[in-house]
């Protein structure tokens, strides 16, 4: 099933929020952004700073599996 | 004391501190240290998948790394980040090939996939670690008379053969966690259909058809609340109830929580301390009754 749904990722079809998604994970290294507001209060709740997040290794990743590529591809079809 | 690295992924620390808080104060009660471990980053969810399968278990890979380096098994709250880690761990042990080609494209980070440690649900931590019948003599304030919709979702069972946390078909372990706490798991119908969370920002009429279903279906049964797994059946159900009130003028008032918020409690913690203010679907309902 995974399969078909990547053949029709390549072929351009594809919802724009996963697309959204996958611009997120590129960016942010994360598909949902933590805002600053949220991690301020992070302390006031009992929890513990956040870690710092791998972006640099996921943007490796991405261009290592060419999923960067395909994310350009869809923006020239859409 | 058991050390677990905590893979706490996006949604939970971005919207549900509720979550983070009953699990990270339920299972220290329980001897289990959760590790924070840094440059973590998304799991790379069935969303990622469908766009393509390789990055997905690329990226799932690359935090499974992180956790060998630590010599740490992983633990999971988010059923969406169980399903990708789980299912990339059991796919690149399983196939020489394609670990050594997630391995090419991880040596640009310099990692390396070894395949020497397990990604558990953390429901697999109570049951397989600690014990049901140990969670049950931790247990200081039971759920008497508190009855149960156990919700399973859809990514914590399946792929089943790569997950194996139950029988897809008639799981019992959330049941069980909830009994062992003291309040009742009731039946209801179609416990195992979807609750259309993840067609959210998708097809927001059949997501929210089937929300409606699941909060019809837990109250015919004369559920106090409904037990989640995963932040986004929590959004559909809870958030949810008020876009169904919106649009269908029913309303339901059935408190939703985590299945930790249920745990926590039932090990003492003080609600005050939860912040159980993040729902939208108030839980006083269920605080007074346990009370």
């Amino acid at each position: 099933m995974f399969a078909l749904r990547n053949i029709a990722f390549k072929e351009g079809y594809i919802p724009d929020i996963y697309s959204e998604f996958a611009s997120a994970i590129y960016d942010n290294g994360r598909i949902v952004t933590i805002s600053k507001f949220v991690e301020k209060k992070r302390p006031t709740l009992g929890l513990p700073p956040l870690q710092p997040t791998g972006v640099d290794a996921i943007r490796k990743i991405l261009s290592a599996t060419e999923f960067d590529k395909l994310q350009l591809k869809k923006e020239e079809t859409s | 004391m058991t050390s677990y690295a905590l893979f706490l992924g996006c949604t939970i620390p971005a919207r549900q501190p509720n979550y983070e808080l009953s699990a990270r104060k339920a299972l220290s009660k329980l001897g289990i240290e959760l590790v924070d471990l840094a440059n973590m980053t998304c799991c790379a969810p069935p969303p990622v998948q469908s766009i393509d399968l390789e990055t997905s278990f690329a990226v799932a890979a690359y935090n499974i790394c992180l956790a060998e380096e630590a010599n740490l098994d992983l633990v999971t709250l988010c059923s969406g980040c169980f399903e990708s880690l789980c299912a990339a761990n059991v796919a690149l042990k399983h196939s020489p090939a394609f670990k050594a080609k997630i391995n090419r494209s991880l040596s640009k980070t310099g990692k390396e996939f070894l395949g020497n440690k397990e990604v558990k649900h953390y429901l697999q931590v109570l049951r397989d670690d600690i014990g049901l019948k140990r969670l049950k003599q931790s247990v200081s304030e039971p759920l008497n008379n508190l009855k149960v919709a156990a919700f399973y979702g859809c990514h914590a069972l399946r792929p089943s053969g790569h997950l194996r946390l139950d029988d897809p078909e008639r799981p019992s372990i959330l049941e069980n966690s909830i009994e062992a706490l003291g309040a009742e798991s009731v039946e209801y119908k179609n416990k195992l259909k979807c609750c259309g969370g993840l067609l959210r920002g998708l097809s927001d009429e059949i997501a929210l058809d089937l929300a409606r279903e699941k909060l019809a279906n837990t109250t015919k049964a004369g559920a106090d609340c409904i037990a989640t797994l995963c932040p986004f059946c929590f959004v559909a159900l809870d958030i949810g109830q008020m876009q169904v009130r919106s649009k269908f003028q029913e309303t339901y008032d059935i408190p939703v929580l985590h299945y930790t918020e249920l745990l926590a409690l039932a090990l003492g913690v003080d609600p005050k301390e939860l912040a159980l203010e993040t729902h939208k679907i108030k839980v006083d309902k269920v605080i007074n009754k346990i009370s």
